[in-house]
């Protein structure tokens, strides 16, 4: 079930310190209904600066609270980081179609803040019993730390890898994926635009649905500027995905 | 007390409307938006033939404001009709189709198209467009464009046509080029033009390298132009740019517009559009106006008797 996008004012009840560069921010939960790989716009602050909302993947914790993991890369989530717990959210959510109730055994696989995706995914599986690894993939040990609330509540099936070997498998997070990815039917991807793209041309027979990071102005499709060239036609990320099958996309358009 | 104002040939209900290509094909927003906040619905430009628009990235935040460079993506006058037709006329609302060409005889083909749509109230008229047989010289950056393509227009269709310009330093030869070829009314501001360059990369930030500068920057080049049509012309005027908050709208009403367009604002916060109907509602009732009307111009000194 999903319920349609709505005008919330959240309370935050935690922004917690996860890595070096990714925070764990925790709402009260409103009772919404929504699929993992479904997002919400969340609006910095009430001035012009900065404009627009930023979007983030929402997760739900086994208590039912509500959790957006982010990375802090510029001016929106850098403000971001200052919040504190009180402090109430303007956010528009849920947005976007999310994945699909997973029924076969699969590979979950974040790469930058793309992992941010993957957690509610994870969490889902996990609760439901369908067999999952998550493989988490940064530049090097520190970044998010897995002992963190983010991988233990609940306790996910995870592996990580880092680009310079400091933690975990050495090497990138495709590396490590490529050595589990036999034993399950379906992945899901979240990550650069890069990653993305060569995901696609290692594993072009893997099933494989992809949440896009698009940027987006409204979040609600209105004004057409997430909208990418698939081979189904044009599509907006922000309501026709941002998941998407890996088989209608076209390589060259993730950017 | 009202908020009720006939505008360019359109009965619209408050003077508060959506900007072209921030809200969509008019109803996307259903479950977001109060539409009894709008006047009007005004959707995304349409051409005689799909396009499919810029490559991404085709957004950029800037301070305060906004540079897209979408590419005016759309399914084409005969799917839009066919789509969003049954949706779009069960509104109870005026329907404003905002429509584009590569030449004045394209304008003229969806114009006709159009024409025949009963949910159709109006046509604006985005005059910011190329005009393939002159070097992609934008047909509102001349006189000539304007004329020609509101003349083939006009003589496609007698539904109310609203004129949409960007800035100019000789607006007024294109406002009165516009109105004399039958324009009812013109729409002050289409975006500015605009760019931004990646250092890095070298090479300009969006994928189509341009773009118009949209949000709060815009306000104040809008505004003045609003201020100047209305005192030169005393024509109809819809004022666009740099809305995000209620007192933004009030201002573009007293420097002569009768009703605003909300873009890049509401597509931010779509719920903006109450916040301004209300606040206008209040507006009248404090200073006794008994409706919009009254208060058009009045930052004018010749409207104070
Ligand atoms: C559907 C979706 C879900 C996302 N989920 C998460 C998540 O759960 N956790 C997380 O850390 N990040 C997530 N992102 C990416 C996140 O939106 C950006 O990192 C964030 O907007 C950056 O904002 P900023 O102000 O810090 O960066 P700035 O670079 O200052 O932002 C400038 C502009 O660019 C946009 N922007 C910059 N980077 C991105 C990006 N990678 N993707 C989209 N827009 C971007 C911003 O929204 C803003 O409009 C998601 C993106 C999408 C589209
Ligand atoms: C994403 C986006 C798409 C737009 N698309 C169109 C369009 O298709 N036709 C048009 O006439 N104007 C278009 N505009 C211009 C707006 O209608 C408006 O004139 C401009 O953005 C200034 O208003 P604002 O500052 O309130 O956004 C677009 C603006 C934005 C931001
Ligand atoms: S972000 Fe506006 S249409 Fe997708």
């Amino acid at each position: 079930m999903r319920d349609s996008p709505t005008h919330f004012q959240l309370t935050i009840t935690g922004n917690e310190k996860v890595g070096d560069r990714f925070f764990l921010l925790s709402f009260e939960n409103p009772g919404v209904s929504f699929r993992p790989g479904q997002f919400a716009m969340v609006a910095i602050s009430g001035e012009p600066y900065p404009l627009l909302r930023r979007p983030f993947a929402v997760s739900r914790t086994p208590e039912g609270t509500l959790q957006i993991l982010y990375r802090v890369v510029g001016t929106g989530t850098r403000l971001m980081s200052y919040w504190k717990k009180g402090r109430k959210v303007n956010v528009i959510f849920p947005l976007g179609n999310g994945f699909e109730k997973i029924q076969n055994a699969c590979i979950l696989v974040g790469g930058g803040s793309g992992v941010a995706s993957m957690i509610a995914l994870a969490r889902e599986l996990h609760s439901r019993g369908t067999p999952y690894l998550l493989c988490v993939g940064t530049k090097k040990s520190g970044e998010l730390d897995p002992h963190s609330s983010v991988f233990q509540n609940p306790p996910l099936n995870v592996k990580f890898a880092t680009e310079d070997g400091s933690f975990g498998f050495h090497g990138t997070v495709l590396d490590l994926a490529e050595q589990h990815i036999h034993s399950f039917t379906c992945a899901a991807v979240c990550g650069p635009p890069a990653m993305m793209t060569a995901f696609l041309e290692r594993f072009p027979d893997v099933n494989a649905m992809f949440s896009l990071e698009n940027h987006m102005g409204c979040g609600t499709g209105v004004c057409l500027g997430c909208a990418i060239e698939t081979r189904n036609g044009m599509m907006r990320v922000c309501v026709d995905g941002p998941v998407f099958p890996g088989k209608i996309l076209l390589p060259e358009h993730l950017k | 007390m009202t908020l009720e104002i006939e505008t360019g040939g359109v009965q619209l209900s408050t003077p508060i409307l959506p900007a072209s290509g921030t809200f969509g094909w008019g109803t996307e927003l259903k479950n977001l938006v109060d539409y009894s906040a709008l006047g009007a619905v005004v959707t995304k430009g349409i051409s005689l033939h799909p396009r499919k628009g810029n490559p991404q990235p085709r957004l950029l935040e800037v301070p305060c404001g906004l540079i897209n460079s979408i590419g005016l993506q759309n399914p084409g006058v005969d799917a839009f009709i066919q789509n969003y037709e049954k949706e779009l006329s069960a509104l109870s609302m005026p329907v404003i189709v905002n429509i584009f060409g590569e030449s004045p005889q394209e304008y003229a083909e969806v114009a006709t198209k159009l024409s025949n749509c009963h949910w159709v109230s109006g046509l604006e008229i985005n005059l910011s467009c190329p005009n393939v047989h002159a070097g992609g010289l934008e047909f509102g950056s001349n006189i000539t464009g304007v004329r020609d393509v509101i003349q083939a227009v006009r003589n496609s269709t007698n539904k109310p046509l609203w004129a949409k310009f960007s800035h100019s330093t000789h607006l007024f030869h294109l406002v009165e080029a516009a109105l004399e070829a039958g324009s009812n009314a013109v729409v002050l501001l289409n975006t500015l033009p605009a760019l931004a360059i990646n250092i890095k990369s070298k090479q300009p930030v969006l994928g189509a390298r341009r773009g118009g500068l949209s949000g709060p920057p815009l306000k104040y080049v809008a505004l003045r132009d609003v201020f100047d049509v209305y005192s030169r012309f005393k024509c109809h005027i819809v004022g666009v740019g740099g809305i995000i908050k209620p007192e933004d709208a009030v201002e573009f009403i007293l420097a002569g517009a009768r009703a605003v367009e909300i873009g890049t604002g509401a597509m931010v916060h779509p719920e903006l559009f109450i916040k301004c109907r209300n606040f206008m509602s209040e507006y009248l009732k404090n200073g006794s106006y008994e409706s919009v009307e009254n208060m058009v111009g009045l930052a004018h000194d010749d409207q104070h008797v």
